[in-house]
């Protein structure tokens, strides 16, 4: 979308077919609010010019701060560290489980790296020490975040189609 | 009853959960189908696979007791359930089928 220098700009981009409204080009739309747009402040101006861009990383950043947190916080309280420490020889790399922590579904962020520890420590390191059984662990944290992402995907994808029907809706007739 | 036949994998996977039994969890599976298939199999795409099929009502999955072994975390074990074993049972007769079809015939 090219820059908006002008208020006649912001009008003629609001009322191009071409242009795919958001909730800012509706209050732009509004009686007034481009010749209020004249009379903003030079920050607010911005702020205003930039409408797609500014919405945008509006948005970006509320999901990723909230998601983010709520990971975070969920990921430092987890109930298996309130149970017994493990009493194996090699400790799982903390940066591997959260990866699996944050890209699992609820119901396997327990198990599959208690199935890992397990398998790691009973049979690799015997078997090929330490170091090797790291790299295993490692191998299978990467190649298992993909299978566990394509059926997330699959679900964020239908979401998505839901929440876009949503905002058709919105526009339509809210609007 | 919908005709949805079994994929290579989830026939596999329904195959190691008859012959584990009682000690079907993620370690004993994926052990299972690694000595079977003769490659390393991610423990991802063991639960992605399992998932799906649990959510078809094929398989179910119960929680056991935690175990120092793996962090104070619980298996899971998996199960079988009887539309499993009929969609198993429907994925291989039709291979067995296919398998004694006669190429003759498809070429005339």
């Amino acid at each position: 979308m090219r820059p908006i220098k002008h208020e006649t700009d912001v009008r003629q981009l609001v009322e191009d077919p071409a242009f795919r409204p958001n909730f800012f080009s509706f209050w732009l739309k509004q009686p007034g609010r481009v010749e209020a747009l004249r009379e903003a402040d030079p920050l607010k101006r911005l702020l205003l010019e930039n409408v797609r861009l500014v919405g945008a990383s509006a948005m970006y950043a509320s999901v990723l701060f909230i998601y983010g947190k709520q990971m975070l916080t969920s990921f430092f309280h987890r109930t298996s560290w309130l149970q017994t420490r493990p009493t194996t020889n090699v400790e799982a790399p903390w940066f591997g489980e959260f990866l699996l922590f944050v890209f699992l579904p609820k119901e396997d962020r327990e198990i599959i790296p208690a199935d890992l520890l397990e398998e790691m420590n009973e049979v690799l390191v015997p078997k090929f020490g330490s170091g090797a059984a790291r790299v295993w662990y490692w191998a299978q944290v990467v190649r298992s975040i993909w299978p566990m992402v394509g059926r997330r995907l699959v679900k964020v994808v239908s979401w998505g189609a839901i929440a876009k029907a949503v905002g058709f809706l919105v526009k339509r007739f809210v609007a | 009853m919908p005709r949805h036949l079994l994929g290579e994998f989830e026939r596999t996977i329904l195959v190691a959960l008859i012959r584990l039994g009682e000690n079907a969890y993620g370690v004993t599976i994926r052990q299972h189908l690694s000595d079977r298939l003769g490659r390393d199999v991610a423990i991802g795409a063991v639960y992605a696979t399992l998932g799906r099929l649990q959510d078809k009502g094929y398989v179910s999955s119960s929680l056991g007791e935690p175990t120092p072994a793996r962090g104070g975390r619980a298996k899971r074990f998996f199960k079988i359930e009887a539309p499993g074993s009929e969609a198993l049972n429907r994925t291989e007769r039709e291979a067995a089928l296919i398998g004694v079809v006669n190429p003759a015939w498809i070429r005339s």
